[in-house]
């Protein structure tokens, strides 16, 4: 068990670990860049130089300035740029930097900081710093250029949401042709199998997820009639479903403890993506999905440990 | 068609009602449940030293206790300290009354000791002391069981040759907490696989560092061998076990506490129920004495005469 841990070079460090989250999403990111263009990658870098300039005056009111080893948290746990990788997703290209200062302040300021640091958060800091700016700037973030998929100005997710509905025929012919909002998607579950493999998350979070948003949408599917509320593979795809389910569902500090809660929790992210993204009026539901399920965590662990004060090691 | 446009239309109104119908029904219920009376009183009496000295004015904690709850002054209780009041004022509120605005000086733990070359043998101490503590016969030398002595100093006056007088007890040597190494527990849970115990490692961190010692010891803090295997895989590299070892002390001494204060609870009920017993075995006494000298005494003097016997021995 020990010569597990010495070996396994991800697991060993919990900047490591963190740092493979991030490294298992660039794939992704620039595939996305590929798809959306340049200002991605620029959103990625003031995202990340603002995300730890907050970090570093975070940690310096909270410990003084005194030297990293006697800090309990610094940047070098990895979670400030994971989390600037991970509102990165969320964001349409060119974001001014003034709106990605107030994200960086509300996910480490205010979610990571204001908790008491790395591992007292409730919120996942990421999805804190975008709905922070998704509520406050809605114009700004909901500008996504021209994209390649035939659907002018917006992407099939917004497209979706304003008409309350998309064809079957619009659908295909936006994805079947080559669309890379399917590679984007690919490459994003691609790193979390490689993460899932690494032994750094379980399946059982990113799988209930995507099972639980594919049975939703199956069951309202009525075979791609304008009525319809999008397939499975439509709600797959698009949007940041399987970047959400992932890389964001699976944060260890925002999750349950014990594994038939997490099964629960990812349902209740999945429902909820589902619901937000077909009732509500938000370009994507992953944010305020997540956030709402983050306030079940704490209920969850309660439950963990009484049932763990009765004898019940809950172990799966 | 009409009739789901009305059911549509209908909804908000609905939940509304139904909002308002759950609020009144809670209210009632509320109204319906009996208030716990004592249990303000309870936890008043939880946080006293259990001298049971007398000190107060009022003839025991639990007396004092009801008194607080009903509104008596906080700071007159000298065995509790400043610490009592601090912690009194949590409970009742700022707003709660003192009487005097001079801090109380540091309580000191002391014990009652007879020098056995000077006791008499007179039995005046024995009944004083509110926990039976000291143990002795008619024209025999009495002791002091140092265990459960709680130091009040009731024991001192009734002396008429002083020979009983107070040292004070070396405290309990402090365990010192362990320094906080380490980065945020990110809930990864290697440390639950590492425990050769089966114990939930992630838990009794946070529990201990919320000095919840009661709430670990519900999952089996003790069973810790503080064998640091959580030590090595812990990829923060917190230093759980000597935390779990801090708090094994810690939950340890809460529970000796709380035993102690228990058997002194338990004892001054003993010795209240012994007082009062003896007084009316005395009381039967004298009145069947009076019978026989006085065969048919008037009915009025007969409830005099018993009134100023109960209060003259009531203040013996």
């Amino acid at each position: 068990m020990n010569d597990h841990a010495k070996t396994n070079w991800v697991k060993n460090r919990t900047g490591s670990v963190m740092n493979a989250v991030t490294l298992a999403m660039l794939p992704g990111v620039f595939a996305m860049a590929a798809q959306h263009g340049i200002g991605v990658i620029w959103n990625l870098i003031w995202l990340a130089l603002l995300c730890c300039a907050v970090e570093v005056a975070c940690t310096s009111v909270r410990y003084g300035f005194t030297s990293a080893r006697q800090r309990q948290f610094d940047l070098s746990d990895g979670t400030t740029v994971l989390a600037a990788v991970i509102m990165t997703l969320c964001l349409p290209p060119l974001v001014s930097p003034a709106i990605l200062a107030v994200a960086a302040l509300g996910a480490i300021g205010l979610a990571k900081h204001a908790y008491g640091g790395l591992g007292q958060n409730i919120f996942n800091p990421a999805m804190v710093g975008y709905a922070v700016i998704l509520l406050s700037f809605p114009l700004a973030l909901a500008s996504w250029p021209a994209a390649t998929d035939g659907l002018t100005g917006a992407t099939l997710l917004s497209e979706f949401r304003y008409r309350g509905n998309i064809t079957a025929a619009e659908f295909s012919a936006g994805h079947l042709g080559g669309n890379p909002n399917l590679i984007t998607a690919g490459l994003f579950a691609l790193g979390g199998a490689w993460l899932i493999h690494q032994g750094v998350m379980h399946w059982r979070i990113p799988v209930t997820v995507l099972l639980t948003v594919g049975a939703l949408a199956l069951i309202f599917h009525d075979g791609g009639s304008s009525a319809s509320l999008g397939s499975p593979w439509f709600h797959w795809t698009t949007g940041g479903t399987m970047a959400a389910a992932f890389f964001v569902a699976t944060d260890p500090v925002t999750h349950p403890a014990r594994p038939q809660h997490q099964i629960l929790f990812a349902m209740l992210i999945g429902a909820l993506l589902f619901l937000i993204r077909t009732q509500g009026n938000l370009p994507d539901g992953i944010a305020f999905a997540v956030l709402l399920a983050n306030c079940t965590t704490p209920l969850f662990n309660r439950i963990h440990r009484q049932r763990l004060a009765l004898g019940d090691s809950g172990s799966a | 068609m009409a009739l789901m446009e009305a059911i549509t239309t209908s909804v908000p109104g609905l939940i509304v009602g139904l909002l308002l119908f759950f609020a009144a029904a809670a209210t009632w219920l509320q109204r319906r449940i009996p208030k716990d009376e004592t249990a303000l009183a309870d936890r008043i009496e939880s946080l006293l030293p259990l001298t049971q000295c007398a000190q107060c004015g009022h003839p025991g904690c639990r007396p004092y206790a009801e008194a607080v709850a009903e509104g008596a002054a906080i700071d007159l209780c000298p065995p509790g300290g400043p610490d009592l009041v601090a912690e009194l004022k949590d409970l009742m509120g700022d707003q709660a009354p003192v009487t005097s605005s001079v801090t109380a000086p540091e309580p000191t733990s002391l014990v009652a000791v007879i020098d056995p070359a000077a006791c008499i043998g007179c039995t005046l101490c024995l009944d004083p002391c509110p926990v039976d503590a000291i143990v002795g016969a008619q024209g025999f030398m009495h002791t002091v069981i140092e265990k459960e002595c709680t130091g009040c100093e009731l024991c001192i006056a009734p002396c008429p040759v002083d020979c009983i007088s107070l040292v004070a007890v070396e405290p309990p040597k402090a365990v010192q907490a362990p320094p906080l190494i380490g980065k945020g527990c990110i809930n990864c849970g290697q440390c639950i696989d590492a425990c050769p115990v089966a114990l939930a490692p992630d838990q009794l961190l946070k529990l201990s560092a919320a000095e919840d010692w009661e709430a670990a010891e519900a999952i089996d803090l003790q069973r810790c061998i503080e064998c640091k295997l959580c030590d090595r895989v812990c990829p923060s590299e917190i230093n759980l076990a000597a935390r779990f070892g801090y708090a094994k002390h810690m939950g340890r001494t809460q529970r000796a506490e709380t035993l102690e204060k228990n058997r002194i609870k338990a004892r001054f009920a003993a010795h209240e129920t012994r007082l009062i017993a003896r007084q009316s075995e005395a009381d039967q006494r004298r009145a069947k004495r009076l019978a026989r000298l006085r065969p048919n005494p008037s009915p009025a003097e007969d409830a005099d005469k018993s009134t100023s016997a109960n209060t003259s021995s009531g203040g013996s």
